[in-house]
């Protein structure tokens, strides 16, 4: 807050002390002194005043317990109104919308035969789908890169499965590749480094980190080499990581230690559909 | 009301201390049963404080659709930095806590309108300066001022708050009394409405009898 003729505006943590009763006197007398001349203040405190008042009408609760419920049991979000549309054409986008949340709701179950049961499921259940970016997260199935068509083009409401994995328990390193599915990097890193943090991290946490360092396309690439290399030095057969540390290098314009890791990679999964992506990115490196 | 209170448990009795259970969270970021009984005794509450802020600074998204997320981005500044806003709560009290949880609601409800501004180009931020509590639809006091506050505002801007505060005989809580009048006549607040806050350390009939006390003099 800026200088006024009435003194230093108050703190967000003052004003609600000051409602609590928890001020030091001489800093309470000195806050109703400000107070009294500074109306955007006393707005402020009105507004808390408001926020947290203790009384909830009948309307309140009823809304917050809808919203409750539409936390805990929904999946799918709805078309959100903006004003710009007339009533009919929303009421078609809704139907349209059930449509293809049916036969993606089907897709899914003939794919899976069940619905995820945990948070691990859902983003197994995503990974499946699609490929968000070249590197390689923990337990990724191979997919070929399509470039032209974003995860929210497949019509996947994110917003309320983040909610689904919240009521699942989902832990940190979960949220974090959840997030990541969704290219939303500083939630993914926040939760990522907390799992990070945690006793027993394994490769894959160090791996799925140096995914959201290297994706992220930030000035943290440097960080996500040393999450590769820590994966590595955890798991030396973890193949995820060695792959990743050959793109890794790659993208550091070091070609030969990326052509030494796509060797590595090749000798120890040479058939699967990763090992064939990492022969031609090897021959494409030693043309 | 009380039906309200028990739905909503943050009133309830025999658990660990509001306070106590946000710093353990903080430590345990991981540990599931703490995070359940966190979200059991505050999820209702983050909901409620997310939808009023919402209402306060006049957005007018359906809150319903809305409140799940920004809810979601509550609790990821709770946790974000390894817990670091949990862990350095200092406060001890069940308000301390429901403050906390108020301003971090606040806040990210503050950050969605920007964004909201920004994406849509539509409307300059309404900063909360700027909003008039009076002027809130639906929050209106419903008949607390017995006089257009509206009208009073030039006059009380022309009144000397500090010969109030001089002449009033409660010479400890002098300011404090000044403060609870232009809450009331500018601000469209009931005598209820301020001793609802310990702060005030007034009893409704308290804030009243200030409240004619003060008129009176002016009206001298």
């Amino acid at each position: 807050m800026a200088d006024k003729s009435h003194g230093e505006c108050l703190t967000e943590e003052t004003l609600t002390e000051y409602l609590e009763g928890g001020l030091d006197p001489a800093i309470k007398l000195a806050s109703e002194v400000h107070l009294i001349a500074c109306d955007e203040c006393r707005i402020r405190l009105g507004f808390f005043m408001k926020l947290l008042n203790e009384e909830v009408g009948a309307q309140e609760a009823a809304a917050v317990e809808t919203i409750a419920q539409q936390w805990n049991t929904s999946k799918y979000k709805m078309p959100r109104r903006t004003g710009t549309f007339p009533g009919w054409l929303f009421r078609c986008v809704t139907i349209a919308a059930a449509l293809a949340i049916a036969v993606v709701g089907v897709h899914i179950v003939m794919d899976r035969q069940a619905q995820p049961k945990s948070a691990g499921e859902i983003v197994q259940l995503l990974l499946s789908q699609n490929r968000p970016f070249e590197s390689r997260l923990a337990n990724e199935p191979h997919l070929p890169i399509i470039r032209t068509r974003g995860m929210e083009d497949a019509g996947v409401a994110y917003g309320l499965i983040a909610a689904e994995m919240t009521r699942l328990s989902a832990d940190s390193h979960q949220m974090g590749r959840f997030y990541l599915l969704q290219t939303e990097f500083s939630r993914a890193i926040s939760y990522l480094e907390i799992a990070e943090r945690e006793v027993g991290a394994g490769a894959a946490v160090h791996n799925d980190l140096g995914v959201a360092y290297m994706e992220s396309d930030g000035p943290r690439l440097e960080q996500a080499g040393e999450e590769f290399r820590h994966a590595v030095e955890k798991d030396p057969l973890f193949a995820p990581a060695v792959f990743n540390l050959a793109l890794f290098y790659e993208r550091t314009n070091t070609p030969e230690k990326a052509v030494a890791e796509w060797k590595r990679y090749i000798q120890f999964d040479p058939n699967s559909d990763w090992g064939k992506e990492a022969l031609r990115r090897l021959q494409e490196l030693t043309r | 009301m009380q039906e309200n209170r028990d739905r909503f448990r943050w009133h309830a009795t025999g658990e660990t201390a509001a306070a106590d259970l946000l710093r353990e969270c903080g430590e345990k970021l991981t540990d599931r049963a703490l995070w359940t009984r966190f979200q059991e005794r505050f999820h209702g509450l983050i909901f409620l404080y997310l939808m009023r802020a919402l209402r306060l600074r006049r957005i007018k998204d359906d809150t319903s659709d809305v409140v799940p997320d920004l809810a979601q981005e509550v609790y990821l500044r709770l946790v974000q930095h390894n817990g670091r806003v949990l862990r350095s709560f200092r406060g001890t009290t069940e308000f301390s806590v429901l403050a906390f949880l108020g301003r971090i609601s606040s806040s990210v409800v503050q950050d969605y309108q920007r964004q909201l501004a920004t994406e849509k180009r539509r409307a300059p931020i309404i900063p909360i300066e700027s909003i008039k509590l009076g002027e809130l639809a639906g929050f209106r006091s419903p008949g607390a001022p017995e006089f257009d506050s509206n009208a009073l505002g030039p006059i009380l801007s022309w009144i000397d708050v500090e010969r109030i505060v001089e002449g009033e005989p409660d010479r400890k809580n002098a300011r404090r009394n000044a403060l609870i009048f232009k809450l009331h006549y500018v601000d469209g607040f009931q005598a209820a409405e301020i001793a609802r806050f310990p702060g005030f350390e007034l009893t409704k009939s308290g804030v009243e009898s200030i409240l004619a006390r003060m008129r009176k003099r002016i009206q001298e």
